[in-house]
């Protein structure tokens, strides 16, 4: 095989395993050979990169369409909400919203971030299981099996998953004591804090969660928006 | 599956009505998937912009013409490797996230954009007559053999094909050094 041939090849993802090797020794014994596989392969990125460029400025114009549309219809969303809201409140007429009830409207269980779930290649089958559980809902199994792993294992990480699939299972003083029993590392005290505020409102400990929420809130840390709103619902 | 498809078959003839359809389709639900990250919805837009374009691409060069998922899997797949590539460029990802291992089926030449040879050939190539522009197009980005160019753009045989390449190479080559010597 000549060797504009065996280039060829190599872009049609075709090399056999012996030209393959005869194609790593050019690239670094031939220095024109390398000069010309290297500068279709620029060809190629430069190609892709106009290619997607294009495409980029087409979904871009559909997108600037759908920021132009609440403007159109602005008056009517206006007026829809206004309806319901007279609505709501003759229904809902000095109802508060019971602490359960916020805390159900603003728990949401943090994805996982951890242990993305992958085709093979996880050499942690209990991590893996555990995470599957989590991520598929199976919160009671996810609890168990994270508390399993926590035995052996004391990284932040797995008390964390734990309490949240103790919230999300309803086991509200379990995450409670998940959440005070440890110093927690950088990357989760902030979360930490905002899911214990939330676990507080189950417990009844409202001036408690208040006081994380103010802070959270002075902090700006994570989710100090959301603070900011549950904590004048509270109010 | 049929009509996955079909869908894969309009965009490999980067039919526009199809792709407009598809970004409006998933767009809401995409925002709020990639909300529970903690993005910025003009990071998520991005990202759902690359995401469709990964799509797109992918469907053109044939890796979605065995595909047992649905659009949505896939495209949402695509758009969560994404999204945690974003995450662990900004290190808001534990270490412990092997996104490697995720089937990213992408690779993003994003850092290549400030290299002066890439930049070069960018200027370069629409200088190009329209026929090699179709050819280099097929082979390299569309990732075509040049079995399917030879019939796709009639040519007689494969050795046809095969010298009308490197013929268009010289050629973007000659162009290259005609802006450099400028």
């Amino acid at each position: 095989m000549n060797k504009e041939s065996l280039i060829i090849s190599y872009f049609e993802n075709n090399l056999t395993a012996e030209e393959e090797l005869f194609f790593d020794q050019l690239m670094k014994s031939d220095a024109s050979f390398a000069e010309a596989v290297r500068f279709q392969e620029k060809t190629k990125i430069a190609l892709t990169l106009e290619a997607r460029d294009k495409l980029k400025s087409k979904l871009q114009s559909y997108e600037a369409k759908h920021k132009q549309r609440p403007q159109i219809k602005k008056w009517l969303y206006v007026a829809a909400s206004i309806i319901i809201l007279i609505g709501i409140s003759m229904f809902v007429f000095n109802k508060q919203p019971t602490h359960s009830e916020l805390y159900a409207s603003y728990f949401e269980p943090y994805p996982n971030t951890v242990a993305p779930i992958v085709r093979g290649g996880e050499n942690n089958l209990d991590k893996q299981e555990a995470f599957v559980a989590y991520e598929n809902g199976s919160y009671e199994q996810a609890h168990v099996l994270f508390e399993n792993l926590a035995k052996d294992n004391g990284e932040d990480y797995v008390f964390f998953y734990q309490a949240m699939s103790a919230m999300a299972d309803e086991k509200y003083s379990e995450a409670q004591d998940i959440f005070t029993s440890r110093t927690w590392s950088e990357e989760y005290v902030d979360k930490v804090q905002w899911y214990r505020a939330l676990n507080l409102l189950h417990l009844s400990k409202i001036d408690e969660s208040k006081s994380i929420l103010e802070k959270i809130i002075q902090s700006q840390s994570y989710n100090h928006k959301r603070a900011a709103q549950l904590l004048k619902e509270l109010s | 599956m049929k009509k996955t498809k079909r869908t894969v078959d309009l965009l490999k003839k980067e039919d526009e009505k199809t792709i407009r359809d598809l970004y409006n389709k998933y767009r809401h639900g995409f925002l709020l998937f990639s909300n529970r990250y903690g993005l910025e919805q003009d990071q998520s837009l991005d990202i759902y912009q690359d995401a469709i374009i990964a799509l797109c691409e992918n469907a053109q060069k044939g890796h979605l013409d065995e595909m047992t998922s649905s659009i949505k899997t896939y495209l949402f797949s695509i758009g969560k490797y994404m999204i945690f590539a974003k995450m662990r460029e900004k290190k808001r990802i534990n270490e412990f996230a092997n996104i490697e291992e995720v089937e990213g089926d992408w690779i993003d030449y994003s850092d290549e954009r400030e290299s002066e040879d890439i930049q070069i050939l960018r200027k370069s190539l629409p200088k190009l007559g329209e026929k090699c522009q179709e050819i280099l197009n097929l082979f390299y980005f569309k990732e075509y053999n040049l079995d399917e160019i030879t019939k796709l753009m009639k040519y007689d045989n494969k050795n046809v094909a095969k010298s009308q390449k490197s013929r268009c190479i010289k050629q973007l080559k000659d162009i290259i050094s005609s802006i450099q010597n400028e």
